[in-house]
């Protein structure tokens, strides 16, 4: 059986070699020519999420290099409705009129399009991966544009948060200090205390402790208040300054051939189904084929002692 | 039919001896062709000696006898392992002669591969109109080709009388060798009888076209079936010889 298909697959190599080659060739090309898409990447510099204020609590860990930081914000980010809305809005004319199930549909495809990973210790990339790369570098500006008001707005609100709890801290501590001391001023008007009488009444000493402490505490919440004030500005000022793109989006530099071109994957099944059906087919000839192909079939099917072969030659 | 003769063994039996011997020749009936002789055949040696193993492997070295070489239909190559067969007995083992008889009266060829005239042959000599002719040749002229001439009457006929009559036991008398090259088995049901009065038998098939059903039909004919062997002739594989050690 196996002389048999041995003697089949060369009878018939060309053909199947031809099948072998073409039909893979040409399921890789049309994929490659139709199904090509192009990679648009951008390069930003990841420093603003390090700019927290002594007294917000900061999401990330601390071993996290900012690089990591930022590319997992963005990646939370792109999975907010909210983002992918003003990211589509941006490159959809229309966008708001769509359907909600169109909408949805859009938000999963940029979702499965867009990847981000860390390079280094400050820098990270953001790729599309797209069939258009004009369409593509339009969807990464905007969300490098979206990104970045989104992350002042995140911590501008978690500024604002920090100040205003401050600030209700602060006149809490100033009312306490007021009545502090309106408690010593008091203590002394009733008793009729000089003030060198004061110093030696126990008692006037230990609200004046009082008075002073809540005097402390207020103007140390005073000194917080002003810094949270300070950084409000700091956060759109600072970050709006340290934010920039080191690689503005471009259609990335890719090899002809890669892991990642179309078709590949394509030609590849298509090369493993055609070997599979020609093996399919060669079996079938050997199994069916009524033929000698061998003394050897004549031995086995007769009993006939086999003589040999000799090559063609002869009139009849 | 041969008049003026007890039977047609006998007259070829004297016929024979005639065409064997030069003064009797020279006698009106018997006479030789001046100066005819076997020609080359139009294979290589490397042919010749392929059909020469492959008979090595069906015969004893000091077996002989009457062999013949059929096949299942026409345009198998079975008249050219006959010729190539009789040719390798002639250069090895044809110290007591060599005859080849070509027995396919409608389509004979064996004239043809020697280069001779194709009659007169057994054919003009069965039915009486010609002298019986050999035509001598090859190594030390042992091999002698008998061709099977110009039938004017039924071919199974002429195959019935020669397997009736036991012609091939008295080609035998004269040669140690006797190489049939037979018609198609399955043409005329009289090739059976012949096939099974020679002591081996030489199956011919064609590579990727003869089919085990023909050759099957073939082997049935045969009554002494352990004096046959199988010859692949055309074989076209390109199966390389490595590959072949493998499988």
């Amino acid at each position: 059986m196996v002389y048999r298909a041995a003697d089949v697959v060369f009878q018939y190599l060309k053909p199947l070699i031809a099948l072998l080659v073409v039909i893979p060739l040409a399921v890789g090309g049309f994929a490659f020519a139709f199904g090509r898409a192009q990679v648009v990447s951008a390069r930003v510099w990841a420093d603003r999420p390090v700019f927290t204020p002594d007294f917000t609590s900061d999401l990330y860990s601390n071993t996290d290099s900012p690089a990591q930081i930022e590319s997992a914000l963005m990646l939370e980010l792109i999975g907010t409705d909210s983002f992918a809305t003003g990211v589509e809005k941006a490159v959809q004319p229309g966008f708001e009129t769509w359907s909600t199930s169109a909408q949805d549909q859009a938000f999963t495809a940029l979702r499965a399009a867009f990847s981000v990973a860390p390079q280094g210790e400050h820098l990270f990339v953001i790729s599309y991966t797209c069939t258009q790369p004009a369409y593509g570098v339009r969807v990464l500006q905007a969300i490098i544009r979206n990104y970045g008001a989104a992350v002042m707005a995140i911590e501008s609100s978690q500024v604002g948060a920090a100040a205003g709890t401050l600030q209700a801290s602060l006149d809490a501590a100033q009312q306490a200090m007021n009545r502090a001391v309106s408690a010593v001023q008091s203590y002394q008007a009733q008793q009729h205390l000089s003030d060198q009488d004061a110093r030696r009444d126990p008692n006037y000493s230990t609200l004046l402790g009082q008075a002073r402490s809540q005097t402390d505490n207020y103007l140390k919440l005073l000194a917080q208040v002003d810094a949270a004030q300070a950084s409000q500005q700091a956060v759109i000022s600072v970050q709006a300054a340290m934010f920039h793109v080191v690689d503005p989006p471009a259609v990335a530099p890719e090899a002809l051939i890669s892991s990642r071109t179309p078709g590949l994957k394509q030609a590849g099944v298509a090369l493993g189904v055609v070997a599979a059906v020609e093996a399919l087919l060669v079996y079938f000839v050997a199994r069916r084929d009524p033929t000698i192909r061998s003394g050897e079939d004549i031995r086995r099917a007769l009993g006939l002692k086999p003589l040999g072969s000799v090559p063609l030659l002869g009139s009849k | 039919m041969i008049a003026g003769h007890a039977s047609t063994a006998q007259a070829l039996r004297e016929a024979l001896a005639a065409t064997a011997d030069r003064a009797r020749s020279q006698r009106p009936g018997y006479a030789r062709a001046p100066g005819e002789a076997l020609g080359a055949l139009p294979f290589d040696n490397a042919f010749v000696d392929r059909c020469r193993m492959a008979f090595s492997k069906l015969v004893g070295l000091d077996d002989e006898g009457v062999v013949a070489i059929s096949s299942a239909r026409r345009k198998d190559g079975r008249s050219s392992v006959a010729a190539a067969v009789a040719t390798a007995l002639a250069r090895t083992r044809g110290g007591g002669g060599v005859l080849l008889v070509d027995l396919d009266f409608e389509r004979p060829v064996q004239t043809n591969l020697f280069s001779v005239a194709p009659s007169p042959g057994l054919a003009d000599f069965l039915e009486g109109r010609d002298r019986l002719r050999l035509v001598f040749g090859g190594p030390g002229r042992q091999l002698a080709l008998l061709p099977a001439g110009q039938r004017l009457g039924d071919p199974a006929q002429l195959l019935h009388q020669v397997s009736r009559d036991g012609l091939l036991s008295v080609f035998r008398e004269r040669f140690q060798w006797v190489v049939v090259d037979l018609p198609p088995l399955d043409l005329h049901p009289e090739v059976a009888g012949l096939a099974n009065q020679a002591n081996w038998h030489i199956i011919v098939g064609w590579h990727r076209r003869s089919t085990v059903d023909q050759l099957r039909e073939v082997q049935e004919h045969l009554l002494a079936r352990n004096r046959a062997g199988f010859l692949l002739t055309g074989d076209t594989t390109r199966i390389p010889s490595w590959i072949r050690r493998l499988v």
